[in-house]
C-alpha cells in the first residue's frame, strides 16, 4: 500500500462538503484542473501530492 | 449521427438522469433503464455512458460498462453505507461516505469499517456538522493526479 497522506475525519468532511457542494445540481459540468486546484488550496492542501495534474 | 454539441446535450441529459435515478432508488440506472426514461435509442445511451466515462463525469464497470461509480454514490455495495433522505447509499470511499451528506446538503447516518481491523465505524452529520465516536482517519493512497489511473484502488 502506498504511504499516501492522510486526513482527519474532520478535515475529509471539510473537503467533502467543498467537492461535492454542487454534485446534484442539474447545471454541473465538472470541473478544470485549475478549479479542483483553488478547491484544494482554499483548504490548506497543496503540494505534489494534491496538485491535479503533472507540473 | 448527433453533432458535438447535440451530443454533449445528451450526455449532461444523461447524467442528470443518472444522478436523479439514483437519488431515488439508490442505485444507478442500467444504460437500459436511462434509454427507456429519456426515450433515447440503447446504443445512444451506452455511448453517452462511455462519453461520460471518458470525462470523468461517471466511472464505468470495466466489463458491463453499466455504472460504477457515481460519485460519491457507489453502484454496487461496499464497506461504507450512508442513510440519508429516507435512504440508505452506498458510497465508494470512506471520503465519498461523507461525499453523500455533502452532495444532499442533508442530515446522514453513515456504517463503515476501520480499515485497520474491520471494526464497524459509526458517524453522522448533523445541521451541517461530523459527530464520530473516534478520531479516525482518511487514508488516500494515490496522489490526486494519479486517481483516474485506478479508481477502484484509489
Amino acid at each position: 500500500m502506498p504511504r499516501g497522506e492522510a486526513l482527519t475525519l474532520r478535515k475529509t468532511w471539510e473537503l467533502s462538503k467543498a467537492w461535492y457542494d454542487d454534485r446534484l445540481s442539474p447545471s454541473f459540468r465538472g470541473r478544470t484542473a485549475e478549479e479542483a486546484a483553488t478547491i484544494l488550496g482554499r483548504l490548506g492542501l497543496r503540494g505534489a501530492f494534491w496538485r491535479p495534474y503533472d507540473p | 449521427m448527433l453533432g458535438p454539441q447535440e451530443e454533449d446535450r445528451l450526455d449532461w441529459e444523461v447524467r442528470s438522469f443518472v444522478y436523479v435515478r439514483l437519488v431515488e432508488r439508490g442505485l444507478p440506472p442500467t444504460t437500459e433503464q436511462a434509454s427507456a426514461g429519456l426515450g433515447i435509442e440503447p446504443e445512444q445511451a451506452r455511448a453517452a455512458y462511455e462519453r461520460l466515462h471518458a470525462r470523468h463525469a461517471l466511472f464505468l464497470d470495466p466489463e458491463t460498462r453499466e455504472v460504477r461509480m457515481a460519485f460519491p454514490y457507489s453502484g454496487i455495495p461496499t464497506p461504507f453505507r450512508v442513510h440519508s433522505k429516507g435512504r440508505s447509499y452506498w458510497a465508494n470511499c470512506a471520503w465519498d461516505m461523507l461525499g453523500i451528506p455533502a452532495a444532499f446538503h442533508s442530515d446522514a447516518d453513515v456504517e463503515a469499517e476501520y480499515a485497520e481491523d474491520g471494526s464497524p465505524a459509526r458517524l453522522s452529520v448533523e445541521d451541517g456538522r461530523l459527530r464520530s465516536e473516534g478520531s479516525g482517519f482518511v487514508h488516500f493512497p494515490l496522489p490526486l493526479r494519479h486517481w483516474y489511473e485506478d479508481l477502484v484502488f484509489t
